[in-house]
């Protein structure tokens, strides 16, 4: 598989990409050239310059060394929240399309409730329960990110159960459990992976939405999404405060994209002979 | 075949090319007809005065709504009994001309202006005084303010004491209060305490609200809920007639937006502007900045009753802690001066104390002596909305104090909620955390400015330090029932000087009020309360 | 048939129910009250009783839910605690700017994204492929209120060619027919207020669809990918069918079925990215109600929306679920 995957340009450049960001998650206590939360008001709001390569925000502090240090928090909000996400929506969506029945169709029916439900007041709910801090907007952002999963396992199980090599499974007499894991969820795996990569960047970005709100991560940690909230207030006069967060984001999404898109080529659709994980 | 497909696509890009190329082709005249084509329903000449305002008013009914955005509006159709010099909270005559108060302080007599009309035609005169005093304070009127369900108002604030009321004459009122009240005068020049022509009440009742009728120098025109109120000039305005035609009160909720649309030309007037933009408003030869000293202050309240905040060294030793000046200067851009007492330097009230300098080695010892050599830990709640006297946002604010706390040795935790949220938690009479405090002053009286912050019965409202000072609120009580003046100002003095010697804040700054205008813009003048008074003076010029 | 779709209508109940009762247990949950919201520092405890006494918000929170629960099954939202308008008159008024909104960027998405995603798919691995796909990438993964921003100061700020907020100026006034002000602009022939609406719409449409779009066109490509692979597709080109012929007649038919339902899962996407964009727009839409009335625990305002955009959302479903079985005669109603 990773022989098949070395030969997507695309993936590759996502790998490299995704290599990039490792890196910066392991070396940002080496390599940032200050503190990130080290303030230094006179220097606030400087551009880009030798002695800051991103400019300062708006008390002082170096954004390149805040944007390094916060590859962390993005990489752990992206991927475990869009990890629990997928397994809850996909448990949920299999369930619902496969045995359907009330309790499917109850399940889905909740589904439609939540992508509905405004996201501003999922998130005061979450936060009124739990009180506010990156923990609980991470679990926010998850739930939040169930539905589309579910939605699109439901879809697809729908259409596979009725076909000839599930019905022929089940004419077998191959137990529902068998036929679910070997003929259903193999087949999903393509689809399931686009979504979850897809679904990184959209994390990351709800994340920073509850930041804005004063929600999410706490200051002065370096959160991505925070300081793309915080730029923008300074959008017009110092442009590189949200820039560089933005691009941050962007090139992240971007290389995860990439690298989703890359292995689902390596897998080649339904060639693969089983889920990849 | 691929061909088709990419003929396909091709197809597709032109026709939303075409489309926003359509767009292109036709843009000069919309932009330009776009202003043109509100003026087309009018004469040729109409001068319209555009006031970009961040928020929808909630209702243009004085004496029922509290909310910037709609005394904005309504400062502009009404006026008050009495009303403020330009430019200060200094009270002087409105639509009463003068006015003798007994020597109680108990007895108010209003001679009335004569001949003027609220915008319906009917005529001001003792006769509506009285009926719109009845409608505020009498529960058996038919259209009681209060029947409303859920308004928000300031009527108890400044009508409470209120106890009677009757016409002299057609020009003079009599108004009794239950007990003295030394700021009456200032709230009843309070946007929120407009005049209403009877006769719309009684046509409208309730729905006053989107039907305002005044005596004001603008008319109500039209309100398109959630895009913008207009009003037009009223000719026969009593303070003369307004120099503009027309004004538009636009509501463009985002900082930026509302900047370009006055970097364009599209509005006239922004009503905020943040801190961080006005280096280059400055710099656009197109636009004017005006500041005035706010009547707002900021800070950082300490829960007194809490240990080791009960010590008064400890306070001090914060305040001493943290480096206003460079933060006003940077994070404020240059927007707010340290605070030198816990009142406002606009108030005749104000009396200097000696700033606490940032001195981070008085701190230490400060916190040294009271047994703190190493510092302590603490929890700041706050909130990440800017407010009127907080342009940077409570967040902001926060975190500078947070770092600066860290060298003394105070490690804080900041805990960022929505501001909603966050006055109803620090609300709470349990409420023992470090909090963003601030407050914007309504009618220019030090009563107002100050009780609601440090009086001990203001623990649910803004006193969230829970400070209580048993000689400070023995002076309050005396000083707003005092009627003269200069004996006051001795009140206040006292008061000021103990407040800041027990420091139950950290002091920080009074944010300037700052609002741009394009340079077109003639005889704009900034109230301290933030509202639209005398726009019948504001020109544009070329038009 | 007809049974399928009596038994889905009747499934909106409890959904409704849920939904509204979700929202309102929220809402109760979430701490501040209106009376704060408006007065802010200046709300005394006195006041914040008497408001909350007035809007029946000190009774117990069963007996708060009970009046709810009446009122609702009798269709009455209420009034607004913020603007003490009918909550039914707030909604009617903001609707038609979301749905214009969201309406124009679903079309642009469909427009661009499905030959988008036919070409990348046809091209597979071509630089057709390569362009396509990073352009969806790269639209997908920026932050709605950044592209918006974006767009502001190239559009708006460097261009001067787009209005920087609004649905249209003010000042210009359309007959309404439809409601829609777009579409009552162009079937009252008024061609000012036509283009005044249009440039308005412009920039924020186009800030909305970039998400939609990248994932339609994803969708596309891969799902056709897919298809084209299988069995039946094999069987039409070995019976010596043109790859046009096979792409448009079987393939492509095949291949929507995922993207009807991504359209559909797009359409809550497109509400919570209108929130944003219309905040950033100043576009007087439901995301723009919405979050004021959050902001100002304007509860009879927000359960009407969750109660309104939930109908709407669940009836959709049920037109992608519809669509699905007419696309796709092997789904069965059950």
């Amino acid at each position: 598989m990773l022989k098949r995957l070395r030969k997507q340009p695309a993936g590759i450049v996502g790998a490299a990409i995704l290599l990039g960001l490792l890196l910066a998650v392991i070396l940002a206590g080496v390599v940032a050239p200050y503190s990130p939360i080290a303030q230094d008001l006179p220097h606030a709001l400087r551009p880009p310059s030798p002695a800051h390569w991103f400019g300062t925000d708006e008390f002082g502090r170096d954004i390149l060394s805040r944007m390094l240090y916060g590859s962390r928090i993005a990489l752990l909000i992206g991927l475990s929240t869009v990890a629990g996400s997928m397994v809850i929506g996909v448990l949920a969506g299999l369930v619902a399309g496969f045995y359907r029945g009330p309790g499917g169709e109850a399940i889905m029916r909740f589904m439609d409730i939540l992508l509905a439900f405004p996201y501003l007041l999922l998130a005061l709910m979450v936060v009124a329960v739990l009180g506010p801090g990156l923990y609980k907007a991470m679990l926010a952002v998850a739930i939040l990110n169930v539905p589309p999963f579910a939605r699109l396992v439901e879809g697809m199980a729908l259409t596979l159960r009725e076909r000839d090599y599930v019905e022929a499974a089940r004419a077998a007499g191959a137990p529902g459990r068998r036929i679910l894991l070997r003929h259903l969820l193999s087949n999903m795996w393509g689809p399931i992976i686009v979504q979850a990569t897809l679904s990184v960047g959209a994390a990351i970005t709800a994340a920073a939405g509850l930041g804005f709100l004063g929600l999410g991560a706490q200051p002065p940690t370096p959160e991505w999404g925070a300081m793309l909230s915080t730029g923008r207030d300074y959008m017009l006069t110092s442009p590189w405060v949200a820039t560089f967060p933005g691009l941050a984001i962007l090139v992240t999404v971007v290389g995860f994209n990439l690298f989703g898109n890359g292995l689902r080529e390596a897998l080649g659709g339904r060639t693969a002979a089983g889920p990849p994980i | 075949m691929v061909r088709a497909v990419a003929s396909a696509l091709i197809g597709a890009l032109t026709l939303v090319l075409v489309a926003c190329g359509g767009g292109t082709a036709t843009t000069g005249s919309p932009a330009a007809s776009g202003s043109g084509a509100a003026g087309s329903a009018t004469p040729a000449a109409t001068s319209i005065l555009r006031v970009a305002i961040a928020a929808d008013p909630t209702g243009l009914d004085p004496e029922s709504v509290l909310q910037n955005e709609a005394g904005f509006v309504t400062s502009t159709l009404y006026d008050g009994l009495t009303s403020y010099a330009p430019g200060t909270t200094n009270v002087q005559p409105g639509l009463a001309q003068s006015w003798t108060i007994s020597p109680d302080g108990t007895k108010y007599v209003f001679t009335l202006r004569q001949g003027v009309k609220f915008s319906d035609g009917t005529p001001f005169n003792a006769q509506a005084v009285v009926s719109w005093l009845d409608r505020i304070v009498n529960k058996q009127n038919p259209n009681y303010v209060e029947n409303q369900k859920g308004i928000n108002d300031f009527n108890s604030f400044t009508f409470g004491d209120v106890s009677a009321y009757k016409a002299l004459s057609d020009s003079q009122v009599e108004v009794d209060l239950s007990k003295p009240n030394a700021e009456f005068l200032a709230d009843l020049a309070m946007a929120w305490s407009a005049v209403v022509s009877p006769a719309a009440v009684t046509k409208y009742g309730a729905d006053v609200m989107t039907h305002p009728v005044g005596t004001g120098p603008f008319t109500f025109v039209q309100w398109v809920k959630g895009q913008y109120v207009e009003v037009k000039a009223n000719p026969t305005y009593w303070g003369g007639k307004p120099k503009v035609d027309e004004i538009i009160f636009q509501v463009i909720p985002e900082a930026s937006t509302r900047l370009l649309s006055l970097e364009q030309g599209k509005v006239d007037i922004l009503a905020d502007v943040a801190p961080q933009d006005v280096a280059s408003l400055k710099s656009n030869a197109k636009v004017q900045v005006l500041t005035q000293p706010g009547l707002a202050v900021n800070g950082i309240e300490l829960p007194t009753q809490t240990k080791p905040f009960t010590d008064v060294r400890v306070r001090q030793a914060l305040n001493y802690a943290v480096d206003k000046e460079t933060l006003n200067k940077d994070l404020y851009f240059g927007l707010a001066t340290t605070m030198d007492s816990p009142d406002s330097p606009v108030e005749w009230s104000y009396s200097q104390q000696t700033p606490y300098t940032y001195d981070l080695a008085k701190a230490k010892q400060l916190l040294a002596a009271a047994g703190l050599p190493n510092g302590f830990q603490a929890t700041l709640d706050t909130y990440a909305n800017p407010r009127g006297y907080n342009p940077a946002g409570g967040a902001k604010s926060a975190e500078a104090v947070q770092a600066d706390l860290a060298k003394a040795g105070v490690q804080v935790k900041l805990n960022q909620m929505d501001f909603n949220a966050f006055l109803s938690a620090a609300r709470q009479s349990t409420f023992a955390d470090m909090s963003s405090g601030g407050w914007s002053g309504d009618n220019g009286d030090p009563d107002d400015f100050m009780q609601p912050l440090f009086g001990c019965n203001a623990f649910a409202q803004g006193n969230h330090s829970h400070y209580c000072n048993p000689q400070v609120d023995a002076l309050f009580a005396k000083g707003i029932a005092t009627p003269d003046q200069t004996q006051r100002k001795a009140i206040y003095a006292q008061i000021e000087s103990t407040v800041w010697q027990d420091a139950p804040w950290i002091f920080l700054n009074y944010a300037t009020q700052v609002r741009a205008t394009s340079s077109r813009v003639q005889g704009y003048k900034l109230n301290p309360t933030e509202m639209f008074f005398d726009m019948q003076d504001v020109s544009l010029s070329g038009s | 048939m007809a049974r399928f779709l009596i038994r889905r209508a009747l499934l909106l109940i409890p959904v409704l129910w849920g939904a509204a009762s979700l929202a309102f247990l929220g809402l109760h949950m979430v701490p501040g009250g209106i009376a704060q919201a408006i007065l802010g520092e200046h709300a005394t405890a006195a006041a914040v009783a008497k408001i909350e006494h007035d809007l029946g918000l000190d009774q117990p929170l069963y007996v708060q839910y009970g009046h709810f629960l009446v009122n609702s099954v009798l269709g009455r939202f209420g009034i607004s605690f913020r603007t003490h308008d009918p909550v039914f008159t707030d909604i009617a008024a903001a609707f038609p700017y979301t749905l214009q909104l969201s309406g124009a960027a679903l079309l642009l998405a469909l427009i661009v994204g499905i030959p988008a995603g036919v070409v990348a798919a046809v091209r597979r691995g071509s630089w057709a492929d390569a362009a396509i796909s990073t352009t969806v990438l790269v639209g997908v993964s920026m932050p709605v209120f950044w592209t918006g921003l974006l767009l502001i100061i190239l559009g708006a700020a460097k261009l001067g060619i787009f209005p920087v907020s609004g649905a249209m100026t003010a000042g210009i006034a359309v007959a309404p027919v439809t409601g829609l002000p777009i579409l009552d602009a162009l079937l009252t022939g008024n061609g000012p207020a036509f283009t005044d609406i249009a440039l308005h719409l412009a920039l924020p449409a186009v800030t909305l669809c970039l998400f939609p779009l990248a994932f339609i066109g994803q969708m596309t490509r891969s799902s056709l990918l897919e298809v084209l692979s299988e069995d039946f597709v094999r069987t039409a080109r070995a019976k010596g069918l043109s790859e046009r012929a096979t792409i448009f007649r079987h393939a492509l038919r095949a291949a929507l079925i995922p993207v009807v339902t991504v359209v559909g899962l797009q359409l809550g996407g497109l509400l919570s990215g209108a929130i944003l964009t219309e905040t950033v727009f100043a576009i007087p839409g439901m995301g723009y109600l919405t979050v004021n009335a959050i902001q100002y625990r304007d509860y009879p305002v927000v359960e009407g929306v969750v109660v309104v955009t939930v109908a709407l959302f669940v009836v959709v479903n049920l037109a992608v679920d519809f669509t699905y079985a007419l696309v796709d005669p092997r789904v069965r109603y059950a």
